[in-house]
């Protein structure tokens, strides 16, 4: 089965929110009560009951020039994932697809994949004691059809298809581009199932880390110490700290994976 | 209850208003016919049948009736609008769905799935009027003295030599006998200007009926003298007043709507997932002026015009820049026009009211806008008239 992603071109996009309606009438969540707070973005953040949001944000160029930037924000489905690490009840697994789904019947509400997620796209909900996130549509991916913000996405700045297939539009899309374009996604956690071309600079966008980390006590307990408990060498234990302090914590962009590999030894 | 229902009842009762307490010319209503399903004993419609009201819309020969050599009987509908009479003789809602529902049955429901145009006309499922005709003026896609279409690919009609076949023709007899296509228009031909335009054809800049400038910099005429108003000496109210360059209103305002609502909104403020991600009405204000006014983000704000105000939450945005005007500056702010008291948290809900399951915020921005029409459309200017914004006094 070859691995699906999704790609989001954020330079297509209009903000008009179709995905985020769509992925509430599929996924059939609830709207709440909101409140205008002064900006277009609602609600203000992903929750048990919106799996994706467009955010909104405004930059300006110094000289009068202004940019009114919108960025679909959802689960990245990472294939390196830290929340599956985390998850102890294997609630959170991944398919065959390569994207990262959620057996809700699996999870005890520990929380740990909402600190993990170095996106903050885990949400936890207090009334089932669950969390909650987008699971790529896995109903219909798994049906031969694509998910429902791609569905609803008017301007074509969703799209999905075979991870080949799709890196390849993104390439060309960011080159096409050109200036500040680039693809996002691709260079960590071994590659995420959602992908952007961004127009802008990657660190300019809320919420959206330049170089995602994974906090180190993920990497520290299901990297290292879980399969070094194992083998209890103390020796080897100590040369993986070593290798930390030296090295640092995971850096996701590009040779971190390295350090989880040399930890896990 | 459906909407017929409703009309329906409504009608009894004030049929017996007018029976028990009279009034002028109480015939129009106490004689009326109202025969629009099967009878109770009483004489009343039991259940409105829709079928009734659209074979009434339709027409009827009120009459036997001679046209062209064929009888038509009393009761029989008329078949199209050709034969619709003015001697009283037959009836008809609108002529333009005479043929609607004939004797063969409710065209309307018809599904018939064939495509003998090839360009995809389907005229045997369902209707449309007039007289089943898809693409009206037809007439204007063949070569009027010959007849041949201009697309010979894809012909909508066409003269076979000695009739026209394809859709329903629309303004031509045969070829070369100079009806022209468009014959609901005076001259018979497609144009941009023409009789029945009070405005036009070129472009031309005005200010607005309520305009931040004394003089129109462009031309000696200030705004449109063909404009549609009620706003003259001694006619209107107070919704009418106007505001025109007026240190009370100094700031330019705009309507606009946002891709989550419809309109006013009525329909889409009850959909909770649309509520939920645009809940408010709100005013989108230029840092600048923002600064100016001592106005946060985010903060509720008064939007005044001469004939009103309304509620709204702040956007403060560079988005929205000052206009330099003649060497002036002047602000403009932003509106949206979906929202209303209906679906609002404060209104009183009796018993019985349905309840949004999201509440809105605001006013309908109709509260502040003026009441001016377009000359060719009567489209209202909305989208430029002078206003102030002020913070609310807590
Ligand atoms: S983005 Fe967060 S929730 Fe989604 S797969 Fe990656 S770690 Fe898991
Ligand atoms: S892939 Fe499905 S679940 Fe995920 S954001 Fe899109 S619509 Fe929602
Ligand atoms: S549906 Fe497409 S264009 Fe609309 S907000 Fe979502 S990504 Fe952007």
């Amino acid at each position: 089965m070859s691995e699906k992603i999704k790609l989001c071109d954020l330079s297509k996009c209009t903000g008009c929110r179709g995905c985020q309606l769509a992925c509430k009438q599929w996924n059939q969540l609830p709207a709440k009560q909101t409140v205008n707070t002064g900006t277009y973005q609602n609600p203000p953040d992903l929750q048990p009951n919106t799996w994706n949001i467009i955010r909104f944000q405004e930059i300006s160029d110094g000289n009068g020039g202004v940019d009114w930037l919108f960025r679909h924000d959802a689960c990245m489905h990472c294939t390196d994932a830290a929340c599956v690490k985390v998850c102890p009840s294997g609630a959170l697994h991944y398919t065959k697809y390569g994207t990262v789904a959620l057996d809700s019947g699996k999870c005890i509400g520990c929380k740990e994949c909402v600190f993990a997620c170095p996106f903050e796209v885990p949400k936890y909900d207090p009334e089932t004691d669950k969390i909650l996130k987008c699971d790529m549509c896995y109903s219909r991916i798994d049906n031969d059809m694509e998910p429902a913000c791609v569905k609803a996405c008017p301007t074509g700045a969703l799209m999905f298809g075979d991870k080949t297939e799709i890196l390849k539009v993104a390439y060309e899309r960011a080159r096409e581009l050109g200036g500040d374009a680039s693809v996002y996604g691709d260079k960590f956690v071994d590659g995420t199932h959602m992908v952007y071309v961004l127009p802008e600079k990657a660190g300019i966008y809320d919420k959206l880390p330049e170089k995602p980390r994974v906090p180190l006590s993920v990497i520290a307990w299901k990297d290292w110490l879980k399969p070094l408990s194992l083998l209890a060498a103390g020796g080897v234990i100590a040369g993986s700290f070593l290798h930390y302090i030296t090295h640092g914590p995971k850096d996701t962009s590009g040779d971190g994976d390295q350090v989880s590999k040399e930890g896990g030894e | 209850m459906p909407d017929g229902e409703i009309i329906s009842d409504l009608f009894y009762r004030i049929k017996e208003l007018y029976e028990e307490e009279g009034g002028p010319l109480k015939e129009a209503v106490t004689e009326m016919t109202w025969d629009y399903g099967p009878k109770d004993v009483d004489g009343k419609v039991r259940h409105l049948d829709a079928h009734y009201i659209a074979r009434e819309i339709n027409g009827y020969f009120l009459e036997d009736k001679e046209i062209k050599g064929k009888l038509y009987k009393k009761g029989t509908l008329v078949p199209s609008f050709a034969y619709l009479q003015d001697d009283g003789s037959t009836s008809s809602g609108n002529w333009l769905y005479c043929n609607s529902y004939t004797e063969k049955g409710n065209m309307a429901a018809r599904r018939g799935g064939k495509d003998s145009s090839g360009i995809g006309l389907y005229s045997e499922w369902a209707w449309c009027w007039p007289v089943n005709r898809r693409i009206i003026y037809n007439g204007a896609s063949v070569d009027p003295e010959t007849g041949r279409p201009w697309d010979e690919k894809h012909p909508v009609i066409f003269w076979n030599g000695s009739k026209w076949v394809g859709d329903v023709p629309d303004g031509v007899a045969a070829p070369g006998s100079g009806r022209p296509p468009f014959i609901m228009k005076s001259h018979g031909v497609g144009s941009i200007f023409g009789p029945g335009l009070a405005d036009g054809p070129f472009s031309e800049h005005y200010e607005p009926l309520e305009c931040p400038v004394e003089k129109n910099i462009m031309s000696p005429q200030l705004v449109n003298p063909t404009i549609k108003r009620w706003d003259k000496e001694g006619t209107g109210t107070s919704v009418d007043a106007r505001a025109t360059c007026d240190p009370r209103f100094p700031i330019i305002c705009s309507t606009y709507r946002v891709s989550e609502h419809w309109q006013t909104g009525l329909m889409t403020r009850w959909c909770p997932w649309l509520a939920e991600m645009q809940p408010s009405m709100f005013v989108e204000i230029g840092v600048e002026l923002a600064k100016n006014k001592g106005i946060k983000n985010g903060e509720i704000v008064i939007v005044k015009s001469v004939r009103g105000q309304v509620d709204a939450v702040a956007i403060v945005t560079n988005r929205w820049k000052p206009f330099n005007i003649n060497g002036n500056t002047v602000h403009e702010v932003g509106i949206p026009w979906h929202y209303g008291w209906v679906t609002t948290k404060m209104r009183e809900y009796v018993h019985g009211d349905k309840k949004p399951e999201v509440f809105t915020f605001g006013d309908s921005a109709n509260i502040v806008t003026p009441f001016i029409g377009d000359p060719n459309t009567m489209i209202p200017e909305s989208k430029a008239f002078m206003v102030n914004v002020e913070r609310r006094e807590v």
